[in-house]
């Protein structure tokens, strides 16, 4: 599997850990959070196997130009747009996640408009990048900051803050029925590798998915869910988890870098963390801005100014919703939404494996 | 009778060639006679080598007994250039030095020129302790001998092309045959052959010619003076461009890694290298970032830093009567100004410049609370940091980045310092020279990684 597939997947996976999965999951937490997580690890691994398999026949295709050559356009166009929104409403709710957190962390004094700003103009490059160079990009980016992270990562663990019963105790809750929504939320971290829907254009190499990959990926899987569910729990308590909004950055915030320049963790962590998450909201947006091109057939026209015009219009569109959703969401609108969101995904996904299966079918068919 | 009218038609030709050139005070046209027979010579004598021309042609000339011999003693001289078919031709040739041999209606074209820039000069531009001291003269001849001699293949294959401008220069490219991408250089030449420029001067314009889009911060290629370097990327695959009359080469394609190699490297042992390039790396974010991160954590954060470091900088800053980013603003500027200055001035001058400047003025300047310490302090360790990047075009880019990335944390804040140097690493991810990426991650040597991702 090429090395940039994992990347696709893990910037989804750190990504997460602030964002609002954590808050989902440990606002279940006595109501089987913990039977939750383990079941979207398995269902993760083995949604990754059944969308490789079914992809992996195609290298150098991506899905629009699959739908375009097997399926009838009234089917194929409906779906790219519902796909287009899927995953415009990814990237917007990691960024209006992110949004509140530097407004509320960072910089309080700072008007809503003025945070946007600053994503507005990098974004907007970043859609008009080539798809090869974006994966280009986040490799650069996770070999800077990954070290980082692990090292935060490693010193959130070792922290004498963290009372490890606490966990224990959480980890007891085991025996409660799964909640869905926990489910769903859990295995929104590994929805990273759907992204290959239009990357899978650049990567020409066939994806080999075998027991070697299924196990590392399970091993990310398991360790991301793991930090993201249990280090809260054990540094801020069992018991008091559900009353906190944003419940990593007040676990970021107990941990002290005694002897460093920077005393307090938190700033290295969100300022860390903001990096990787615009990487997600970049990625999620680039393959929404592509599947919106091709639900328009924009990517048909010849370039020029129509082209120009038409990709101007969906960046407009973009940051219109974008900029309107963000002021009017308040943090409970957010944490409401994204749980309806992450019930949907599912479903959606069921949609994109028919639909692939039905691509897969036809292939065959007209080989034979 | 045929033969006396080819005889006219001939000589009617040097004439036409000459009245061409006529106007100019260097043109010689001379007959040399010895008894009936007649060798027609034309040249223009500041290009030409005299006393090449004294003993190539002249003495043997009225030495010899018979002209028969003469003329088959021309044609095998091993100076003949190969005769070009037009007009115009054949006088650029001239004017590069060539001397036009006509015999009764045997035309000869021999180069007998003298170029008086051909000496080697040191290499100044990227100076090593270790590796060779000389580097390029300003001869194309000389500089592919010099790089001939440093590489014995025969694979290493020099085309000459010649520019389609007011100097008409000579091109050399130099690859090795069996290493370079061959439509790297069908893309090369390509864009060579299709400049639309008055005048080249040397390889620095040529390069920008060759970036093909006016706007841009950093050239697709890298110019070096130095044959190691040039050798060192022609075994890498790469296309080496020549210019005569310039002493650097253009190495094409260029990746954003080769900015940041100085030939030292090749010379030192693993750990030294390693420890000097991680050297080199800090310098060139400190010097992107640091004026940045003083005003971000300043004007915008001043909880990030430990207690007692964020009293000692508020401390410092007491009785500076604006907010830091103009402190940065001004600082950063007269820097630049003092780096430009002492660029411009006479080396005996400049020291005094920056004497004066540095440390005069930043005492001055802090004394008379119109900046901070720590200012100063971070001033001089982003314009000494500037100076570790080997590659001057870099630290040019790195310089506008900086003022960039200030203008964007001044807006924004710490977020805008991150979203800020992510949009710098997008620029430099996003740009490509001559269609290989210019910065990537490679894990795996050049031909595993191409595979990797079946560009």
């Amino acid at each position: 599997m090429s090395r940039f597939v994992y990347y696709l997947l893990l910037s989804n996976m750190v990504a997460n850990i602030l964002a609002a999965v954590p808050r989902i999951l440990l606002s279940k937490s006595s109501e089987g959070a913990v039977l939750s997580i383990i079941l979207a690890l398995i269902y993760g691994v083995i949604g990754i196997w059944v969308f490789i398999r079914l992809i992996s026949k195609f290298p150098g295709k991506n899905l629009p130009e699959l739908f375009k050559t097997y399926l009838s356009k009234w089917v194929g166009v409906p779906l790219l747009l519902l796909f287009g929104i899927v995953w415009y409403i990814a990237g917007l709710q990691s960024l209006i996640t992110y949004v509140a957190i530097l407004s509320r962390f960072l910089t309080p004094e700072m008007s809503i408009y003025m945070i946007l700003g600053a994503f507005v103009a990098v974004i907007t490059f970043g859609l008009f990048m080539q798809s090869r160079n974006v994966l280009f990009l986040l490799e650069v980016i996770f070999v800077l900051l990954l070290p980082i992270i692990v090292l935060f990562l490693g010193k959130i663990y070792f922290t004498e803050q963290i009372d490890w019963d606490q966990v224990k105790i959480a980890a007891m809750h085991i025996n409660h029925a799964p909640s869905y929504t926990a489910f769903a939320a859990a295995s929104y971290v590994f929805v990273g590798i759907f992204d290959l829907i239009i990357f899978n254009s650049v990567i020409k190499k066939k994806i080999v998915f075998k027991w070697k990959q299924a196990i590392i990926i399970f091993m990310f899987g398991s360790i991301t869910l793991a930090t993201t569910y249990f280090i809260p729990i054990g540094v801020l308590g069992f018991d008091s988890i559900k009353d906190f909004v944003y419940p990593w950055v007040s676990t970021s915030d107990s941990v002290r870098m005694q002897y460093g320049i920077v005393e307090r963790v938190i700033f290295l962590f969100l300022l860390n963390f903001l990096a990787i998450a615009f990487l997600n909201i970049m990625l999620h947006w680039f393959v929404a801005f592509k599947l919106f091109q091709s639900t328009f057939s924009v990517d048909q026209l010849a370039p020029g100014t129509r082209k120009y015009f038409s990709n101007t219009l969906i960046i407009i569109v973009f940051w219109t919703v974008g900029v309107l959703v963000t002021i009017q969401e308040t943090e409970y609108n957010l944490f409401q939404y994204s749980n309806y969101y992450f019930n949907a995904l599912p479903a959606v996904s069921a949609v994109l494996f028919i639909a692939l299966l039905i691509v897969n079918r036809r292939a065959k068919f007209e080989k034979s | 009778m045929g033969e006396s009218e080819k005889d006219t038609a001939a000589l009617a030709y040097i004439n036409r060639l000459a009245k061409q050139l006529a106007p100019s005070a260097d043109v010689v046209k001379k007959n040399l006679k010895r008894n009936d027979n007649v060798v027609h010579l034309l040249y223009l004598k500041s290009v030409v080598d005299m006393m090449q021309l004294q003993e190539v042609i002249v003495k043997p000339f009225y030495g010899n007994s018979a002209e028969q011999d003469f003329a088959e003693y021309v044609q095998s001289l091993p100076y003949e250039t190969q005769m070009p078919t037009g007009d115009e031709e054949v006088l650029t040739e001239i004017t590069k030095g060539n001397v036009l041999v006509m015999i009764d209606k045997q035309i000869t074209l021999l180069e007998l020129k003298m170029v008086l820039a051909n000496t080697v000069q040191a290499a100044e531009m990227e100076p090593t302790i270790h590796g060779p001291q000389l580097g390029l003269s300003e001869s194309i001849e000389t500089n592919i001998n010099l790089i001939r001699q440093r590489y014995h293949q025969p694979s290493l294959m020099i085309e000459t092309m010649q520019l389609d401008e007011a100097s008409n220069r000579t091109v050399a490219l130099l690859y090795d045959r069996e290493k370079v991408r061959p439509e790297l250089l069908e893309e090369i030449k390509l864009r060579i052959n299709n400049l639309d420029v008055e005048l080249v001067q040397g390889s620095a314009d040529l390069q920008y010619y060759l970036n093909n889009s006016k706007y841009t911060l950093l050239p697709k290629t890298l110019l070096s003076g130095r044959p190691d370097r040039l050798l060192h990327n022609v075994t890498g695959g790469k296309v080496i461009i020549m210019v005569d009359g310039s002493p650097h080469g253009i190495i094409a394609p260029v990746v954003f890694f080769d900015f940041m190699l100085s030939m030292e490297d090749n010379y030192h042992s693993f750990w030294i290298v390693s420890a000097i390039r991680l050297l080199r790396y800090a310098g060139i974010i400190i010097c992107t970032m640091l004026p940045s991160v003083y005003v971000g954590i300043t004007s915008y954060n001043p909880d990030i830093f430990k207690t007692e470091l964020a009293l000692t900088v508020a401390a410092s800053r007491i009785g500076v009567p604006y907010p830091s980013f103009i402190e940065v603003f001004l600082m950063l500027l007269f820097i630049e100004l003092l780096t430009e200055a002492s660029i411009r001035l006479p080396e005996k001058v400049s020291s005094t410049a920056t004497t004066v400047g540095g440390l005069i003025l930043g005492t001055a300047a802090v004394e008379a609370a119109l900046v901070s310490n720590v200012m100063v302090i971070v001033i001089s360790l982003v314009a000494i940091s500037t100076f570790v990047i080997p590659i001057n075009e870099m630290s040019y880019a790195i310089r506008v980045c900086r003022f960039l990335l200030l203008l964007y944390t001044t807006s924004f804040g710490l977020a805008g310092l991150v979203l800020g140097m992510i949009g710098l690493v997008m620029y430099l991810v996003n740009l490509n020279s001559f269609g290989e990426p210019f910065l990537r991650v490679a894990w795996k040597d050049r031909h595993e990684e191409l595979k990797a991702d079946d560009q």
